[in-house]
């Protein structure tokens, strides 16, 4: 009960406050943190928690930094224990109002794992599954929304291009992710 | 009338040169992120890589550029090979077109590569992977274009000759079909050049003009 009125709250707080003027910054820091879910091929699902970092110029370029943290995979085919993200890059916004899309492009790397294929360690006998650094480029486009002085909503789409690569198979890491989140603006 | 025509074109061409902006100019500092695909190496493989970049401009027409690579290459399926560059770069830009800033780029690296072969749960190939420390010089073309005064995005496209002794690999095509990595086959690598073509896409943001301001 307590959970859904914070979560009402959230909600309307900002839908009320969505009348007050929107000041165009020289630059203004946006940090955010919400909740992805990645889609793979074979009917597979990822679950991530996705925090953001960026510094906004005059409302138009974004220098922003990203990090996902894998929770699990589900679905058809389950294919990673691992699969953390981090990436940075640049994003233009096309509307300088409270009500800002944005599309840009970020390049960084994926610290995988598979879990289906591993690699028997002759000395102990062990199976391992390594994990490795793997580069990944990201398209994203999405929209923010600031609400409030200090609060702003933003709902997101990427598509992350890249491949897991180790001393066992290659496994794809391209996969389409949708985010929402919550965060601050300052 | 033809006198107010005139003077309109008059102000309108003042108004636009007024408004040209020095976008590549002398003491700018940048800082950038890249993505780079390496392409037509020893194997017809393509390679992605991640990486970033920082730019000191000493002249309006010379800029240097000091960058870190890490670069994958999943060799068929049968291995991977990783590739850091450590390294920098002189730009030249012969013309300046607005925005649009065209240059000649040369530079020195240092590099690392390993070459991992397959292992699976019944064989375990640890014992062939091989890797070296090497140098390697890069020289191509490549182009800035500015979204605004501070942002700018660049493409370029470089060959990269290794100068030091290289891994010595080769992918060997199978009766199934699949290829199955030999490594160290060959004891004369360090005598053939190797070399491979650089294609970077980067996003960069100039933090500051340090010096040189007029």
């Amino acid at each position: 009960m307590v959970m859904k009125k914070i979560l009402l709250l959230l909600l309307v707080v900002p839908l009320i406050s969505y009348s007050q003027e929107f000041e165009v910054k020289d630059w203004r820091v946006n940090t955010a943190l919400g909740f992805s879910v990645g889609f793979l091929t074979e009917n597979t699902r990822s679950n991530n928690v996705h925090g953001l970092i960026g510094v906004l110029f005059k409302d138009k370029i974004e220098l922003r930094g990203d990090s996902y943290y894998f929770l699990n995979n589900i679905g058809e085919r389950p294919r990673f224990s691992k699969n953390h993200q981090i990436m940075a890059g640049a994003f233009y916004h096309f509307l300088s109002q409270k009500f800002q899309p944005y599309f840009g492009l970020q390049t960084g790397v994926a610290f995988s794992q598979s879990s289906e294929f591993g690699a028997i360690n002759a000395e102990t006998g062990v199976i391992e599954y390594k994990i490795t650094v793997n580069p990944i480029v990201s398209v994203a486009g999405g929209l923010t929304l600031y609400a409030q002085k200090w609060f702003m909503i933003f709902v997101e789409a990427r598509q992350n291009f890249g491949k897991h690569k180790s001393n066992v198979y290659p496994i794809y890491l391209d996969e389409f992710r949708l985010s929402f989140g919550f965060g601050f603006t300052f | 009338m033809k006198k107010v025509k005139v003077l309109n074109l008059f102000l309108f061409f003042s108004l636009f040169s007024f408004s040209q902006i020095n976008y590549s100019q002398k003491g700018n500092v940048e800082l950038g992120l890249r993505t780079t695909s390496s392409v037509f190496g020893r194997d017809p493989l393509l390679g992605l890589g991640t990486g970033g970049q920082a730019r000191v401009q000493l002249l309006d027409y010379l800029n240097t550029e000091w960058y870190a690579d890490w670069i994958t290459i999943d060799l068929n399926g049968a291995g991977t090979r990783q590739n850091a560059h450590i390294g920098w770069s002189v730009l030249f830009y012969p013309k300046k077109m607005n925005r649009f800033v065209p240059y000649v780029i040369a530079g020195h690296c240092f590099d690392y590569a390993k070459v991992i072969p397959l292992s699976t749960e019944l064989v375990d190939r640890s014992l062939d992977e091989i890797s070296r420390w090497s140098s390697a010089v890069q020289m191509g073309v490549g182009s800035h274009y500015y979204l605004t005064d501070r942002f700018n995005i660049t493409f370029s496209a470089q060959y990269m000759l290794h100068l030091g002794k290289h891994l010595e690999y080769e992918l060997i095509e199978q009766a199934d079909g699949t290829s199955y990595l030999d490594t160290n086959f060959d004891n004369q690598a360090g005598e053939r050049f190797e070399g491979h073509i650089l294609l970077t896409f980067s996003l960069n943001y100039r933090i500051g003009t340090f010096f040189g301001k007029k």
